[in-house]
């Protein structure tokens, strides 16, 4: 499906309708993953959505001018992109593009969300319910991105023993949240 | 390269989103997951839960907590309960995190700590156990959409305390919410 959206993308022969929702469709299909990458790279959901809009930008460019050797691999030449997109970030070398030619919906609230949204009211009653110390490891996870080597520290615990914690912690939040109770 | 085993065990996707992990072992994730619909999909789930984490307060919290929503932007006002005595906790329109400090008295030794939360009449609403206690104070988180949960802004909240014998205090409090 995807090799087929850039083969439609690059063909001049292709109505620019056709071509558009190719285009648009490629969108649709990449962006949850891209701002899944991003999430976890930038831990910063802005910064997220900038990058997001880089890549697929990027991605159009290359589709149209046919630039995109390895069709039936996109997936892979997108995250190269979004690789690159956040080396240049990490070297504040990013500067702004337009898209102006464009008819494709690249603004935040038209592209898909990597995973639906939590209700924060039943994870913030979920997260009360952790014990003690598996609820300190998330937060220390999650909150201070603290290694599990110095969440042991902290616990005065091995980082063995932290990750099993933090996957249990993780699980036990997953079932509350889906299931109502834990 | 490392190779994904696939499915990827949930273990290994809380690895790799707690930044866990080698960066040859998270770059064969990165990859994987542009390419297998399923397992993106476990890893949304994982991910859903660790922004959402992100984001949290939990509703019986310690000091740090609260000062990290202080810092995050949160507008914070704290308001100190003393055992048996029935006190209004006004939520103002510029309040975010209504901040219950329940302090128990002199007398108490807290090795461990759990919190109630009834009615005026009695009725069980929720219950917290294993919560953090610091200077013999319960930090309880209140947020405006947490009225939801209860069915009247009247409560009692009851710190159940174990000391380092074993001996059991049950202390109770009463915050009477109310909403401007």
């Amino acid at each position: 499906m995807t090799p087929d959206l850039v083969r439609r993308i690059a063909d001049p022969d292709l109505p620019a309708a056709d071509r558009t929702a190719a285009e648009r469709d490629l969108c649709l299909q990449l962006a949850p993953r891209i701002r899944l990458y991003a999430l976890r790279r930038l831990r910063d959901e802005a910064a997220s959505a900038d990058l997001v809009q880089e890549a697929l930008i990027s991605l159009l460019h290359n589709a149209r001018a046919g630039k995109i050797e390895d069709v039936e691999h996109v997936e892979r030449y997108a995250l190269g992109t979004c690789r690159n997109l956040v080396l240049r970030l990490h070297r504040r070398e990013r500067h702004a593009r337009s898209f102006e030619e464009s008819a494709i919906p690249l603004a935040e609230h038209a592209l898909p969300p990597a995973f639906a949204r939590l209700d924060a009211t039943k994870l913030a009653m979920c997260l009360g319910k952790l014990a003690l110390r598996e609820q300190k490891v998330v937060l220390l996870t999650f909150q201070e991105d603290h290694s599990a080597q110095e969440i042991a520290s902290t616990l005065n615990t091995s980082p063995e023993n932290v990750r099993v914690l933090r996957h249990r912690a993780l699980a036990a939040l997953q079932r509350c949240v889906t299931g109502g109770h834990e | 390269m490392n190779r994904v085993s696939c499915p990827m065990s949930h273990e290994q996707l809380v690895r790799y989103w707690a930044h866990d992990l080698t960066d040859e072992e998270a770059d064969a994730i990165d990859e994987h997951l542009f390419e297998c619909v399923h397992c993106f999909e476990t890893a949304g789930q994982v991910a859903a839960l660790a922004t959402g984490v992100r984001e949290a307060l939990p509703p019986v919290a310690t000091e740090r907590d609260v000062e990290r929503a202080r810092k995050l932007g949160s507008n914070v006002a704290v308001n100190t309960f003393t055992p048996e005595q029935a006190k209004e906790a006004w939520f103002h329109k510029d309040t975010d995190v209504l901040v219950h400090r329940l302090q128990l008295p002199p007398a108490v030794q807290v090795a461990k700590a759990s919190v109630q939360f009834t009615t005026l009449d009695g009725t069980p609403l929720l219950r917290f156990d294993d919560v953090p206690c610091e200077d013999r104070a319960v930090l309880i988180t209140c947020q405006r959409h947490y009225s939801s949960l209860f069915p009247s802004p009247d409560n009692h909240l009851i710190v159940e305390t174990t000391d380092a014998s074993g001996k059991q205090t049950a202390t109770r409090f009463t915050v009477l919410h109310r909403f401007e």
